[in-house]
């Protein structure tokens, strides 16, 4: 039977380079005295190079409500494809929060409380991770504030019933509380908005209020490595039934679901193992690592925050308008990025009408709706087992399902009803968003 | 447990900020009253953490969490104070 693992799995304990690191952000006027943003249990979690971090007693308490979470053959897909592939999945949905980001939501709430703070703000694309910091908050005593990106605040109203019942207020971002939110609205009046402007929102508001610390779902290693518990299952379950994946599957955001299933089996790679391919999935809309450059840039659109070499469309791009809120990010993490860079995991960019599409039959075969990020997943591993059947081979494929997807019904009914539009990333769009690249010096 | 003197909790504080931090001036001395991101020396918030781990590891001291993301700090001399109290606070306890 499969446990909880009780580390975490550290991924730069095996790399064979150095992440870049982050550089300074720039220097602003009337900056406020520096304090210490992030706990530092968490920037050493960071910075260490041991292979297993413990997973501390309260978190691991708390992950025993869900975890470990199942993974299933998906053999009615399977017959449904007629494929000769063997297709896994892992559904990290089975939470209160609905995705995987209570994984990292809850031992970030542990670190911060114990830190002292009392006040926790964030920003949030498609809501998960708003819900998920909504729910470790309340867990560790602290109050919440969510700025969520105005599209899925109308496309979603539940999500924001969900923050609030475990007691977090919610803004729509961009919003009028804040001098980012107030900028944008005069340049982009739709009120749309996107995840890095939503950051820069809860940046500026933690400037504002001591006793209140911003809080990030992705991106950082720290929140990648609290999702290593994902891999780390899935390998016990698969060896348990003698498999070891050909393929991973996860769609890629910021990095943390793709990392945290992916790098506990390319772990084994890198120290001489089985061989793996791990495959990140992204929109046709919003391509960064297909498409972008990999350069140093800010994390959100404020252009205050240290830079991250990353595979990036620029903070200044602006993300059509597509349903999965989760995958909006202009960029993904730098860890994520170097070792994509590096050409050790891959990269797969699909347009969001066939995603659904693999999403509803996913939901007809294996009776679980996949939220439209994890759909992008579930859709390459579609095309790889259909692409095995032809070519006579039969992989194992995995397929990390991140989330449910019942809060994106809307989403699913214009899909059903032709009503969904393939947003494509135009030059235009491209040239204005790498055009906001801030020049460095190494 | 001995108490290090001020010049070394000094240098060593120097130290740990100028490998984490960016001195746009090289001719600049990084002192006490060198202020910290609002003239020729910056470094952000993470990378000023990882000055107190390295910190940690050169004095043999541990900073709490709850404590230090209590403070902020304008000037190196601010820092160094701090560094400073705390090692003194340990090594009586």
């Amino acid at each position: 039977m499969t446990s909880i693992p009780t580390s975490w799995y550290n991924i730069l304990a095996d790399l064979p380079f150095e992440v870049p690191r982050e550089l300074p952000a720039p220097e602003v006027e009337g900056r406020a005295p520096l304090g210490p943003q992030v706990p530092m249990q968490m920037i050493r979690q960071s910075t260490s190079t041991k292979r297993e971090i413990p997973i501390p007693d309260p978190v691991g308490a708390a992950y025993e409500a869900w975890r470990p979470t199942p993974l299933r053959r998906a053999t009615r897909l399977e017959q449904a494809l007629g494929t000769s592939a063997r297709i896994y999945y892992k559904y990290e949905g089975g939470n209160v929060s609905g995705s995987h980001k209570l994984n990292t939501a809850i031992p970030q709430a542990y670190y911060y409380r114990n830190a002292g703070v009392e006040r926790l703000v964030t920003g949030t694309g498609a809501g998960q991770w708003g819900t998920a910091m909504a729910v470790a908050a309340q867990m560790f005593g602290m109050d919440a504030h969510v700025y969520m990106v105005g599209l899925s605040y109308a496309q979603k109203p539940y999500r924001r019933t969900m923050m609030q019942m475990f007691g977090a207020t919610v803004a729509a971002s961009p919003s009028g509380d804040t001098e980012a939110g107030r900028a944008f609205r005069k340049e982009h009046p739709d009120g749309r908005g996107n995840i890095a402007l939503a950051i820069g929102e809860s940046l500026e508001d933690v400037a504002a209020n001591p006793g209140s610390r911003f809080c990030i779902g992705s991106g950082e290693d720290y929140s990648l490595l609290h999702q290593t518990v994902i891999g780390e299952e899935a390998k016990e379950q698969l060896a348990d039934l003698g498999e070891w994946p050909d393929a991973v599957y996860a769609s890629i955001g910021a990095g943390s679901n793709f990392g945290g299933i992916a790098f506990p089996f390319l772990g084994e790679q890198l120290r001489g193992g089985k061989q793996v391919r791990c495959v990140a999935v992204e929109p046709a809309g919003c391509p960064k690592m297909t498409k972008g450059v990999y350069a140093y840039d800010f994390t959100d659109y404020s252009g205050t925050t240290p830079l991250e070499k990353m595979y990036t469309l620029g903070s200044r791009f602006v993300t059509p308008a597509i349903h999965a809120g989760g995958l909006r990010y202009h960029a993904t993490s730098k860890l994520v990025s170097a070792i994509y860079d590096h050409g050790l995991v891959e990269a797969e960019a699909y347009a969001q009408t066939d995603v659904f599409g693999s999403g509803q039959l996913f939901c007809r075969t294996e009776g679980i709706l996949p939220a439209p990020e994890s759909a992008h997943a579930v859709h390459a591993a579609v095309q790889a087992a259909r692409r095995a059947t032809v070519e006579g081979t039969s992989p194992c494929l995995l397929i990390c399902v991140s989330g449910h997807g019942y809060f994106d019904l809307s989403a699913y009914a214009d899909a059903m009803e032709g009503r969904l539009e393939d947003a494509v990333l135009t030059d235009e769009a491209f040239a204005a968003g790498v055009a906001g690249l801030p020049e460095v010096t190494v | 447990m001995s108490v290090p003197d001020h010049d070394t909790i000094r240098t060593g504080v120097v130290k740990s900020l100028l490998a984490e931090g960016k001195l746009s001036d090289p001719s600049v001395e990084l002192d006490e009253t060198t202020a910290v991101n609002a003239g020729a020396f910056r470094i952000d918030s993470l990378a000023f953490i990882r000055a107190f781990i390295a910190l940690e590891d050169e004095f043999d001291i541990e900073f709490g969490d709850d404590a230090l993301m209590q403070n902020t700090f304008s000037t190196v001399g601010e820092i160094v104070a701090y560094v400073e109290s705390e090692i003194r606070k340990q090594a009586s306890a």
